[in-house]
């Protein structure tokens, strides 16, 4: 395999092109479905994903390529760098980084950054900021399931 | 409020995806979600929710008093601020409308359901998480003896749990134990039924609370009139064909306590062979129908005894730790509790839990937090 092979490039919906290994890119199905599928060249446009969330996308699946397949102690220490790598994204990044994994069908990714949100949520208030949910109950409704639910509240 | 809302973009994400993040909020928090909207609300109660929920959810601890004498405790076994293990214990709320759960059996657990028998000799599923204690018959069984075998399991022909009861027919500690009443409860759709096949003539079983691995439980039997340790096997009830097996030990067992444990979803067997000065213990797994493995081997496990903490990723036990032995002093004679991780089988780590309870006689089990009703 000639040296031109092993690489691709990954171009993003605001033309940003990243050259990385074959073996990292095909972490993602969708890319290793395309690639088996002959039906793109070495460059692969991914419409769905900014140049910005790419790089992380990017990032995470250099790590991952690298380490995957070691024994204990680089599992632990994969795990903290998965829990650095999303300790400081913002809730929409954290939200671009689920549709890219989802899009790109990443599911260690998908995974990481879906727990993420999970935990950094806490309150009601905030799932219906994030997630843009209308409260569809009326006051009456609203006070009363909270009522049966009460025990839940507390601490 | 305008200059907020341009500010601030939301994204929309598909409900796929949205699903995704909630399976993964604990059940506490998904309990509070309920009043977020009315589809919410549907959605942790529908079965595949609930099967994705559980798939992600953490596994936690609970500790009961063997005696049943005391209210359950519910325990916190987490990472501590210094990365150490730490379990907390509080008590468990267990009431079923103004009455106080007291005095129960626990008969087995499965997912994160626990099979109780009450103080009126009713059967009940309790969800410790949800707070829900449902009755399962309002008919109250016989007296469960210590020659009874019991267990608790889910069946996924019948999408059901199922509650085993075989009763033996003779009371008396002399005469031979034939079972005369196999009995079959589900939860879902209460129903009962008998079995018209029962294990024939054991004399005794260590632990009458069956161990629940994939879709059979297994009991550790002995079919000897005299107890001779060399007819000691293990008989399983296998949930679906509702049928009997015996099944062999593995060769060559030294230890002298020995007990079933569930390992990864597949039946395990913990041997612990006491020397003059230390203790060592031997983890088996059944690799298949027949044959055995060996897990791994925990040495230096000092003058404690197993638990009956049945954990995928940890053997915990509780062990007195002494001020001339490598272990951190914690007192003469003090119990702590401690835990191997057996995830790495070839290099089991030892962790000390770190803990304010000192009481040995708090049966341990481990179980999957569920929003299962």
């Amino acid at each position: 395999m000639s040296k031109s092979e092993k690489k691709i490039v990954l171009k993003s919906l605001d033309n940003e092109a990243f050259e990385v290994e074959k073996a990292v890119a095909l972490q993602s199905q969708t890319i290793w479905v395309m690639c088996e599928d002959k039906c793109v060249g070495n460059e692969i446009p991914l419409e769905n994903v900014t140049g910005q969330i790419l790089a992380k996308v990017i990032d995470y699946c250099k790590k991952h390529a690298v380490v995957d397949g070691d024994g204990d102690e680089s599992s632990e220490e994969l795990k903290n760098w998965d829990t650095e790598f999303t300790k400081n994204m913002d809730q929409s990044t954290l939200f671009n980084m689920i549709l890219a994994a989802n899009y790109l069908n990443i599911k260690s990714l998908l995974n990481l950054t879906c727990q993420a949100v999970a935990d950094k949520t806490k309150t009601i208030d905030e799932f219906h900021t994030f997630l843009n949910i209308e409260n569809n109950f009326t006051p009456e409704e609203e006070a009363q399931i909270c009522q049966e639910n009460l025990w839940a509240f507390d601490d | 409020m305008a200059g907020r809302s341009s500010n601030k973009k939301t994204i929309e994400l598909p409900s796929d995806l949205v699903i995704e993040i909630l399976a993964r909020v604990p059940v506490k928090d998904l309990v509070r979600f309920r009043c977020v909207c009315k589809r919410w609300r549907l959605l942790f109660g529908a079965k595949n929710f609930i099967n994705k929920q559980m798939t992600w959810a953490p596994r936690k601890l609970l500790g009961l008093q063997d005696n049943g004498e005391f209210p359950p405790r519910s325990i916190l076994y987490e990472k501590g601020n210094n990365g150490k293990p730490k379990m907390t214990l509080k008590e468990a709320d267990l009431t079923s409308g103004d009455k106080c759960l007291v005095g129960l059996d626990v008969i087995g657990h499965c997912d994160g359901l626990f099979c109780l028998r009450l103080q009126d000799r009713t059967l009940a599923v309790w969800n410790p998480l949800l707070r829900q204690v449902r009755k399962v018959s309002s008919k109250s069984t016989k007296p469960i003896t210590s020659h009874d075998l019991i267990g608790f399991g889910y069946d996924h022909s019948i999408d059901d749990y199922k509650i085993v009861i075989f009763s033996a027919m003779s009371e008396t500690i002399m005469a031979p134990k034939y079972w005369s009443r196999g009995e079959i409860f589900t939860v879902k759709s209460s129903s009962r039924w008998s079995l018209d096949q029962f294990p024939e003539s054991i004399r005794r079983c260590f632990d009458i609370r069956g161990t629940l691995a994939g879709n059979k439980i297994f009991w550790q039997v002995n079919n000897d009139p005299d107890n001779a340790a060399e007819y000691e096997t293990i008989l399983s009830f296998d949930l679906l064909s509702e049928k009997f097996e015996y099944k062999s030990f593995p060769r060559n067992l030294k230890g002298l306590i020995r007990g079933l444990v569930a390992v990864r979803g597949s039946l395990g067997f913990v041997e612990m062979c006491m020397f003059q000065f230390w203790t060592k213990i031997v983890v088996w797994t059944a690799s298949n129908d027949k044959s055995w493995s060996r897990l791994c081997i925990v040495k230096d496990f000092f003058d404690g005894f197993i638990g009956s903490l049945r954990n995928d990723a940890a053997l915990l036990g509780t062990y007195k730790a002494r001020k001339e032995w490598k272990v951190k002093y914690l007192g003469h004679e003090a119990t702590s509790i401690c835990a191997y991780n057996f995830e790495n089988p070839k290099n089991p780590k030892f962790i000390e839990v770190e803990t304010k309870f000192k009481s040995c006689s708090i049966t341990l089990y481990d179980y999957v937090e569920t929003l299962l009703p």
